[in-house]
Order: C-alpha cells, then sequence, then structure tokens
C-alpha cells in the first residue's frame, strides 16, 4: 500500500487529456518551438502526412476511410504500436479504393478500434497509423513513407 | 489552386515528419500485440480507497489523507511497457513531441516539459530527472555542440544506437528504416552527412563501436557494410570514455576520404566503402589466457607475427570466430593516446582473397592489458590505404 496524496473520484479521463493538452499549448514552450524550430526551413505548419485516416463522423455512425491528404492542412494524431504477432489489417494496393471509400471498423484490430475512438472523443478528425497508411505492399511508397516517419 | 475541399493547399515540395509533426501520440504501452487493445475497465479506485483524517496540531481535521493502491506511474512505466523493447517505438518515441500513453492501470501524459499521471490531482510540476528520456530537442543540441576539448558531440547518437540495437524487429532487415526517419531529420537539421548509420564528420571515432554479447550474430542478409555497426543483428557498445572520459587521445591519420567513398541508400540495404590512410600492420589471433577476464564478450589476444602479445580483442560475431585462424589479419590503428603512443585502439581487418578490400572482424586495444606491451606493434608501419567495405 502506498499513500498518495489524492483525492478519490477520478474525473472522465479524457477531460483530463484535455486539460493536459490546454496546459501544454498555453505554457510550454519549448513543445511548440520543438516543431517550429525545425519546421521552419522543411515543413509548413498543420500539413498532413500523404494519407490520413479520416474518422469522421465523431459518433461513430459511419466507418472511417482512409484519405489522401493532397497537401491539406489539419490537426492528426498518430499511434504507437507493436504489432506483434496479430494479423492486422494492413492496406495494399488490392484495396486501396476500397479504404478510400471506407475502413470496415469491425475488421479492424482492437488497438486500432481504440486508436480511432480515443480520436474521436478528444475531437481530432485525423489519425496516422502506419499500417493503414502506408501501402504495404508497394516498396516505393514504403521506402518513401516510412522515410519520413 | 489556392484552396481544397475547404482547406488550403501546401507546397507538394515540402515533406512532413509524422510523429513530429503529429498533435499527440497515442501510444498503446501495455498492448503486445494488435489484437489486446490498450483501453480496459478500469479497477474499482474508489472502493480501494481508505480514507484518514487530516488532524492539524489545534486539533482541528484540516482534510483527509487517502492510501490507495501502489499503481503504475510514469516513471516506472518504461520498466514494464513492452514497446520500450521494439525498435520501431525508438525513433516514434524520440520524435514525438506529445505523447498520451496508455498504461496498465491509467493513463500517462508526457511532452517535452512535463510528465504526469492522471492521478496527478494537481498540475504538479513534475519536473524530469535522471528518469528524463531522450528528447529530440537534447540530442540535437548535443549533436549541434562544438566542443573544442575531447568532448564528443557525436556521444548522444552512439549512445542511441546502442540502446537501439538492443531492440528487437520482427523484420531484420528494418534495421535501416527502423531508424531512418531520425537519421533523415538529424542530417537535414544539422547538415551532417548520414553513412549507413555513422555520420561522416566523425567516421574515425564512429568505426570505433564493439559488438557487446555472446550471442552476436552477423546480419543474414548483407545489408550494411561490415565497418557500420548494423551489420550486426545484436548488440554493440561504444566505449565513449576513451575520448571524454578525461584521457587525451588524438585522432591517427586516417582520413576519410570523401570522394572515393560509395554510400548508396537504397532503404533497406546501404552499402559503402570508406578509403582510409593509416598505420597498417598484420596481427595474428593468439591462444591462450588474457590477463583479464570477462565473461560476456569474446576477448581473445592479439599477437604481432614475433608472437608478441599487442592488444585484446573483442570479434564482431560468432561466425567470424570460425575465420580467425587463418591469415591475412591486419591491425588498422585508430586513436593513440598523445600522453603513451602505446596506447591504442585499432580495428581488426581481414584482408578479402578476392579483392584488395578488407572487411572489419573486431575491435582491439591495450589499455586493458595489466603486463603493459613492451612492443609498439606500428613502430615500424608506414601508412598506406585500406578500402573497408
Amino acid at each position: 500500500m502506498d499513500v498518495l496524496l489524492m483525492l478519490p473520484g477520478i474525473p472522465d479521463g479524457l477531460d483530463r487529456v484535455s486539460n493536459w493538452m490546454g496546459v501544454c499549448e498555453i505554457q510550454h514552450p519549448n513543445c511548440i518551438t520543438v516543431v517550429q524550430k525545425l519546421g521552419d526551413a522543411d515543413h509548413e505548419q498543420g500539413r498532413l502526412p500523404t494519407r490520413v485516416i479520416d474518422v469522421e463522423p465523431r459518433d461513430g455512425t459511419c466507418d472511417p476511410l482512409l484519405l489522401e491528404s493532397n497537401g491539406r492542412r489539419g490537426y492528426y494524431l498518430a499511434l504507437s504500436h507493436c504489432w506483434g504477432r496479430a494479423n492486422i489489417l494492413k492496406t495494399e494496393l488490392s484495396c486501396l479504393e476500397e479504404f478510400r471509400e471506407h475502413i470496415p471498423f469491425h475488421r479492424l484490430c482492437r488497438n486500432f478500434q481504440h486508436a480511432i475512438s480515443i480520436t474521436r472523443r478528444l475531437g481530432y478528425r485525423y489519425l496516422w497509423i502506419d499500417s493503414l497508411c502506408i501501402i504495404q505492399d508497394s516498396a516505393e511508397d514504403w521506402a518513401r513513407e516510412s522515410a519520413q516517419m | 489552386m489556392g484552396v481544397h475541399g475547404g482547406d488550403i493547399k501546401t507546397d507538394p515540395n515540402k515533406r512532413s515528419f509524422i510523429y513530429l509533426h503529429s498533435t499527440l501520440t497515442l501510444v498503446a504501452s501495455v498492448a503486445q500485440d494488435g489484437d489486446v487493445g490498450f483501453l480496459h475497465k478500469r479497477r474499482e479506485l474508489e472502493a480501494e480507497f481508505v480514507r484518514l483524517p487530516y488532524i492539524e496540531q489545534t486539533g482541528i481535521r484540516a482534510g483527509d489523507y487517502f492510501i490507495s493502491p501502489r499503481l503504475e506511474t510514469w516513471e516506472n512505466l518504461s520498466d514494464s511497457c513492452v514497446l520500450s523493447t521494439r525498435g520501431w517505438i525508438l525513433q516514434e518515441s524520440i520524435l514525438s513531441p506529445r505523447k498520451l500513453l496508455f498504461g496498465k492501470d491509467q493513463m500517462h501524459w508526457e511532452c517535452q516539459e512535463h510528465a504526469w499521471d492522471e492521478t496527478d490531482t494537481l498540475f504538479v510540476h513534475n519536473p524530469f530527472n535522471n528518469s528524463r528520456p531522450m528528447d529530440l530537442p537534447k540530442l540535437l543540441t548535443d549533436m549541434t555542440q562544438s566542443y573544442k576539448s575531447i568532448f564528443n558531440q557525436y556521444n548522444s547518437w552512439y549512445l542511441l544506437v546502442s540502446k537501439y540495437s538492443r531492440r528487437h524487429l520482427t523484420f531484420k532487415e528494418d534495421k535501416f528504416p527502423a531508424i531512418q526517419g531520425l537519421a533523415g531529420l538529424i542530417q537535414r537539421y544539422l547538415g551532417c552527412h548520414y553513412a549507413a548509420g555513422l555520420w561522416e564528420e566523425d567516421l574515425p571515432y564512429g568505426l570505433l563501436w564493439s559488438s557487446h554479447g555472446p550471442t552476436s550474430t552477423q546480419a543474414s542478409s548483407s545489408r550494411a557494410p561490415t565497418w557500420s555497426w548494423a551489420s550486426l543483428d545484436s548488440p554493440i557498445e561504444y566505449t565513449l570514455e576513451r575520448r571524454d572520459g578525461g584521457s587525451i587521445i588524438e585522432i591517427s591519420d586516417i582520413k576519410f576520404n570523401q570522394k572515393e567513398s560509395d554510400i548508396e541508400h537504397s532503404g533497406r540495404t546501404i552499402r559503402g566503402m570508406i578509403d582510409l590512410i593509416g598505420l597498417l600492420q598484420p596481427v595474428r589471433i593468439g591462444t591462450g589466457p588474457l590477463q583479464i577476464n570477462y565473461s560476456t564478450t569474446f576477448h581473445h589476444p592479439v599477437k604481432d607475427m614475433a608472437g608478441n602479445v599487442v592488444g585484446e580483442a573483442i570479434i564482431d560475431t560468432i561466425e567470424m570466430m570460425n575465420t580467425l585462424r587463418v591469415k591475412d589479419l591486419f591491425g588498422l590503428l585508430v586513436l593513440r593516446s598523445v600522453l603513451n603512443a602505446r596506447i591504442a585502439t585499432s580495428l581488426l581487418l581481414r584482408k578479402r582473397e578476392e579483392s584488395s578490400t578488407f572487411s572489419r572482424v573486431g575491435i582491439f586495444s591495450n589499455d586493458r592489458i595489466l603486463d603493459f606491451p613492451s612492443v609498439d606493434l606500428y613502430e615500424t608501419s608506414s601508412k598506406e590505404r585500406a578500402t573497408l567495405i
């Protein structure tokens, strides 16, 4: 047992995340300058990666889809995860067209489903996941995109 | 066209770095596997709390203490986190400016300035101490420092690749790709030149990695030149104190000839050769005990052709052990102490039969030999050109 000076009744976890985010954006110059310092020369602020998962609508009544960003701007979250042995859903040339229309939510592994619902609940529209946003059986796409991670 | 779908378009020639420019990175710390997921039903924390009154000296009850079970916190998260063992995750972690980590008991926040646990009631300043993870600003700051002294601005990189070499890759041929984003960023930001896991600007020193562990294995595919740590699948180490621990060492006459180098980048495989001009001397690997016993690495006495022990070698891989009894082994002097020219660190090279090039098989030095060698291996050597592949 460990004595912690804290109050029971932890607020909804995602409120806490929004609070952290707000504090970080307002009070942490270092968190912004990391990006800006490196971004000035080569990066335009808010530029989306080549492909992102568009998770709208937020209520989850429609499947997410794979969006070719074509240089659009926007805020996005990224997922850092371990593939493990799971047979996770991947974007390949054969399903690229289908995923541009929709990515069947029920076929996604639980890590991806969870990441999409967190993204929705935090109020963001775009999410980047390596196995879906890089065409896994295109050597050219893989080389170009993985070098930009 | 300036507007597309309501969003303003940007210059397509400008590139982004996915993790670096993300608003927030979700880190699935607990999920060993894609099917596991990282959102779980929470423990019923309230039911596990015990409330104790806090009474001031005046006898007034001023508040309450709460006793709770010990929860996993940000500080001990990395010990148990499966992701901390994975190769790809290293650059994702370093490049992400803000991370939301989903742990076993709670969520954790980590940005450039703070780390918070969900159970921190206030935004208590939780300054990083020794447990501060390796982060990008520090890495870049270290690498831009131009110390006049023996301190090496590339030490941070060497520390990083030592850690990286201990991580696991599902596909071993991802050795270069899984760190390419970070290397590309450093190259672009600092203007230094990436050379198969090393930096051209620090090449004589960058070559001085050593294999660590008896199970060292060479990559099954020849994805990297033998002079790069990336040619091994197993842990490597740099002995950083040789340069910055107060000892005074000068770099010998070895030159990296940039024009004649041939470094090709093609994603998973990087080929390259380095032309070096330095002191080269035939050696052989001796048998018999050394004065010092190490249990974790292959240490072998290096002898000159007259049979004098001139150093102890760490052989890069278990496969190379089998080739050591043959001839054509050479020492190539890389570092020599200016205080005592006999204290030196050399690469152990094997001359390839089919050509006049050399491949690396190990590294040797004599600074740990108790009965200090009376022989200077390179006393009679003259400068020669050697091509390492």
